[in-house]
């Protein structure tokens, strides 16, 4: 009402007159914008006492590219006897002394209680008592559009900064925070953002949408677009973080097919194995439909949800799983860190066996040094019956069983030696990042090329094409070739612009026969690059040899060489399920591998001339790797070869003993 | 803890208070009768630069009817043909009349035969404002006015009314004192020399240059207040002035009178870029010793200076002159612990 009046005072004020001194009134009335002027002070006069300067003492004076601000930043009382909410970015140079100053003029040494890693908040204690705690807005009294005031304490003890805007959005950053026009600023990260009657409407942070992490948001200081936490979710809070303990974000463990925001492919791609998603019994291939009984559809959605929760919070999926008629509905609690998993290791290889039923359980082929298996006094010839009490019949079942327990984790075995039963404990250890020195080859009874041309087999070396596609490969199949037992198969990627068809054949020949392993080089479309969509002609490749040969699922590995390694990973990650093993030589690796998962196992192999540059990037590269708990080997060459240049016979045979021992258990 | 009630009733109370108080013609003032006030007493002012980071132009206010006008002392005016561009499209030729360049001020005045009769700003009039005060900026800012247009404007508040610790380097600005930083972006090129207003009309100061604050590196947005620039115009126009620079001392090297050690205080090894002051040991009978002080005390204030770093701690001793009285808070474990002392003749 008044304010109607007013403006319509306004109104007629500037028709009557043009220029600034005529008319004058006869009953004074303060125009609207005078009165929300002085009511910006009088929020920020309200709110004051509660507004804290913080300093700080040593710590790091830069932060990735952020050189740390040596200024006081602010904070917000919380609690009468001493608990002060701050932006965590206001500590990201780890200081070793926080020092906090009242509007009063006292001060107070501070302790860091918690710090909130999702929400981007810092909870510090100081001894004092009776400290005035402002009062805070009701979530449903936000609304866009309201004034909104940012105050800070940086420059001046007795009045804070002040800086007006108005709430541009609410929910924004997934959910977190509250966004205003208002300039926020380090002047201002951890001061409150209050309404025009100086209630408190949350906390300023630094915030991005596309990143997360301590300095994530920084750059956009007083652009127009500043963010503060929700003062009734910093209540929330206050409690859980004053018990010590930092809280971070939940994690699921599920990928969605589909990239970007918008999609709205809501399949789950990947489902990493023993996260809580996976451990409530979520599959890849599954369909989330809803979120806490709230129906999703697009990648946002989901992000809405998970990407505002904690640790230990828990939430209600909802999946559809082809064949199942009922939707699958489970509740999960969110962890902090998901944890990559790591195969336990027996330390054998099984024996390659025939096709033709033979004895009960595995045969021991070899028994690694220093494994779990040699330790607990394994031999060759020995033949594992059960594992666990569970049966075993195949290499294969007793690899899966293995697999998917952890190093350190004990079994029992049962074993024939000598037709005698015996029992025997071991404790699993991790799959070594090295090579055997020696291993003796398996001993497969030899044909003839002869035998094989009867029984019109192709052996040899020969080119070839699938049918109905002009895309070309190669291919060795030792001549000795036994359709009885499983051969290992080497899909050669090479590296743009060469084949290197005449070196690999005539270096790898003698190999292949040693080990049982059959060579495919499939061609590059245009040899000059690999393009991704040929991944589809490697695979057909693949699938042909498979069906024309007796090849053993498990020991199907990539080799290439310097630039044709991009490639050989790309096929590794996106076939999971056809390689257990990528073997390059000259190079680095480009993408992140994806978690490794107990059932598609794979093995990395690298070696490098020392004189080649990547090594700088790639040690840490194999660093990162490892710690992924890939079984990673890494081989640094000192000779007179120039980089690039291909490997020579030791370590060739050193790749081919790597080969020969995937099958390992 | 107050009621909500109650401030809103005392809010309203002291709304009425203040309407009362204040000056009728000021109460009619709003910001559209002050822009319309405003933008014919601002300039554009066209000079030298161009190159790289140097703007060839810049902003400046009318503050008498004979044509001089207020500006920043920066390159622009380093030419002999320095133009000057009124809001309706007047271009005049203008002259350096004087600079302070420790207050960053110039007066230009327009050449002209004949008698002007401008519109101005009054600088003896001293307004002071606080924090939360709405503010409208007004400059020539990337050069989007052209020819006949007025300048541009900006809207905000004051955030504070404080000393700019600035970062030296490449924005050498000698001035030291008190200057208002708003919130809204207003130090843009060519907005230097500008102006800054109430609401009400009042003029509160000029725009400064683009510079950093250096304790929390971010750009700030200031302007130079104008009861600090008010003498100084004041001066140039009227031919008696005196540049403050001419007096003051050259910029000595910070003096270094005091070593921690002459309070008995060993500090901890220097050797991180921001060493904490840790006391490291305090030799016996000395000064500190008396006082109480302790080995692995982390000295957090000296004199109500935050001595963030054991090279902090080394500044602020080395300013002590003898029989000044030295106060030093340090934090032992969980406390802070105050001591004062009478600083010694020089050894």
């Amino acid at each position: 009402m008044t304010h109607t009046i007013t403006k319509l005072f306004i109104m007629l004020a500037l028709v009557g007159s043009t220029h600034l001194q005529t008319t004058s009134a006869q009953a004074p009335t303060p125009d609207l914008e005078s009165l929300e002027e002085r009511a910006f002070k009088q929020a920020a006069a309200f709110v004051n006492p509660s507004i804290v300067r913080i300093e700080t003492v040593g710590g790091q004076d830069r932060v990735g590219k952020i050189i740390t601000g040596t200024g006081p930043t602010s904070g917000v009382i919380v609690s009468r006897d001493g608990l002060i909410i701050s932006s965590a970015f206001n500590f990201i140079g780890k200081p070793s002394s926080i020092l906090v100053t009242l509007p009063d003029g006292r001060r107070f040494p501070a302790q860091v209680v918690a710090s909130d890693h999702l929400k981007m908040l810092t909870l510090l204690k100081i001894d004092a008592q009776n400290l005035p705690v402002p009062l805070a807005l009701q979530e449903n009294e936000l609304q866009v559009g309201m004034w909104s005031i940012a105050l800070g304490r940086t420059f001046d003890l007795e009045q804070p900064s002040i800086s007006v805007g108005i709430v541009s959005a609410l929910g924004r950053i997934w959910g977190k925070a509250i966004q205003t026009d208002a300039k926020v600023s380090p002047i201002n990260y951890g001061g409150p953002l209050v309404d025009i009657n100086g209630r408190l409407m949350g906390i300023l942070v630094p915030l991005a949408p596309g990143e997360t992490g301590e300095t994530a948001g920084v750059e956009w200081y007083d652009s127009g677009i500043g963010f503060a936490i929700p003062m009734q979710d910093v209540l929330k809070i206050i409690p859980r973080l004053n018990t010590g303990k930092d809280l971070h974000p939940g994690l699921l463990g599920i990928t969605l097919s589909g990239k970007g925001d918008l999609s709205d492919d809501m399949k789950l791609d990947r489902v990493r194995y023993g996260s809580p998603a996976q451990q409530a019994g979520i599959k890849a291939g599954d369909t989330l439909t809803s979120l806490n009984g709230q129906p999703v559809a697009m990648h946002s959605q989901v992000k809405q949800v998970l990407m505002s929760m904690y640790a230990d919070e828990s939430v209600s999926l909802t999946v559809a799983r082809e064949g199942a008629t009922e939707p699958l509905t489970v509740k999960i609690t969110l962890v902090e860190k998901l944890v990559p998993f790591e195969s336990g290791f027996l330390g054998i290889l099984p024996q390659r066996e025939s096709k033709s039923p033979g004895e009960a359980g595995v045969g021991v082929r070899y028994v690694f040094a220093k494994s779990a298996a040699s330790e607990a006094g394994l031999k060759p010839h020995d033949r594992i019956l059960e594992f666990n009490q569970q049966k075993v019949t195949s290499a294969e079942s007793l690899a899966l069983l293995v697999n998917h327990l952890r190093p350190g984790d004990s079994a029992e075995l049962l074993l024939s030696r000598d037709q005698k039963p015996l029992n025997m404990k071991v404790t699993l250890q991790s799959i070594p990042n090295a090579v055997e020195p020696s291993l003796p080859s398996q001993a497969i009874p030899s044909r003839t090329a002869q035998d094989n041309k009867q029984q019109k087999i192709k052996v040899g070396h020969f080119k070839d094409q699938l049918p109905g596609n002009e895309q070309k490969f190669w291919a060795y199949v030792p001549e000795n070739y036994d359709p009885d037992f499983e051969y290992g198969l080497m899909v050669w990627i090479h590296p743009p612009g060469n084949t290197m068809e005449s070196t690999i054949f005539k270096e790898w020949k003698s190999i292949c026969e040693q080990r049982g392993i059959i060579l495919v080089g499939p061609a590059a479309q245009d040899l000059i690059r690999w393009n991704q969509d040929e991944s589809e002609f490697v695979k057909d490749v693949i699938e042909a040899m498979q069906s024309r040969y007796a090849i053993d699922t498990k020991r199907i590995f990539l080799a290439s060489h310097a630039n044709g390694s991009e490639f050989a990973f790309h096929l590794a990650f996106k076939y999971r399920e056809l390689f257990r093993g990528v073997a390059v030589s000259d190079s680095s690796i480009k993408d992140r591998p994806p978690e490794t998962d107990p059932d598609y196992p794979l093995s990395l192999y690298f070696v490098l001339n020392a004189k080649n540059p990547l090594n700088q990037l790639l040690q840490p590269q194999i660093e990162a790797i490892r710690k992924m708990n890939y079984p990673t080997v890494f081989e640094l060459i000192k000779n007179d070869n120039q980089a690039g240049d291909y490997l020579e016979k030791p370590q060739l045979e050193e790749i081919g003993r790597w080969a020969d021992s995937l099958d390992r258990i | 803890m107050i009621q909500i009630n109650k401030v809103k009733h005392v809010f309203v109370c002291l709304c009425l208070l203040g309407s009362v108080l204040t000056l009728p013609q000021a109460t009619q003032a709003s910001s559209q009768s002050t822009i319309k006030y405003a933008l014919p007493r601002l300039v554009k002012i066209f000079g030298a630069g161009g190159v790289k980071n140097l703007y060839g132009y810049s902003t400046g206010f009318l503050v008498s009817p004979e044509g001089h006008i207020a500006t920043i002392w920066s390159p622009v005016l380093d030419t002999d043909r320095l133009s000057v561009v009124l809001h309706d499209g007047r271009k005049f030729e203008a002259e350096v009349l004087g600079a302070e360049p420790h207050l960053d001020l110039a007066i230009i005045k327009l050449k002209s035969e004949r008698e002007l009769n401008l519109p101005y700003f009054d600088y003896h009039d001293k307004v002071i404002a606080g924090p939360g005060t709405r503010i409208l900026g007004f400059s020539n800012m990337f050069r989007v006015a052209t020819g006949d247009e007025p300048v541009s404007v900006l809207h905000g508040v004051i955030e504070a009314r404080t000393d700019l610790p600035r970062r030296r380097g490449a924005f050498e600005l000698s001035y030291a004192g008190d200057v208002y930083v708003v919130d809204a972006i207003t130090n843009n090129p060519g907005a230097a020399g500008g102006a800054i207003l109430t609401y009400e009309g009042k003029l509160l100061g000029m725009i400064g240059k683009q510079v950093r604050n250096a304790k929390t590196n971010t750009w700030v947005n200031y302007s130079l207040p104008i009861d600090v620039l008010s003498k100084s115009i004041e001066q140039i126009i009227t031919g008696k002035f005196e540049s403050s620079e001419d007096q003051k001392k050259p910029d000595a090297q910070a003096p270094e009178r005091y070593r921690p050690v002459d309070f008995g205080l060993v500090m901890v090894p220097d050797v991180l870029y921001r060493t904490p002051a840790f006391i490291d040991s305090v030799l016996p009978d000395s000064l500190v010793a008396k006082a109480g002080l302790q080995p692995d005390d982390l000295v957090v204030f000296v004199n109500d200076e935050l001595i963030k770093s054991c090279k902090t701690l080394r500044a602020e001793l080395g300013k002590l002159e003898a029989g000044d009285l030295l106060r030093l808070v340090v934090r032992r474990d969980n406390q802070l612990v105050s001591i004062e002392l009478q600083v010694p003749p020089e050894k």
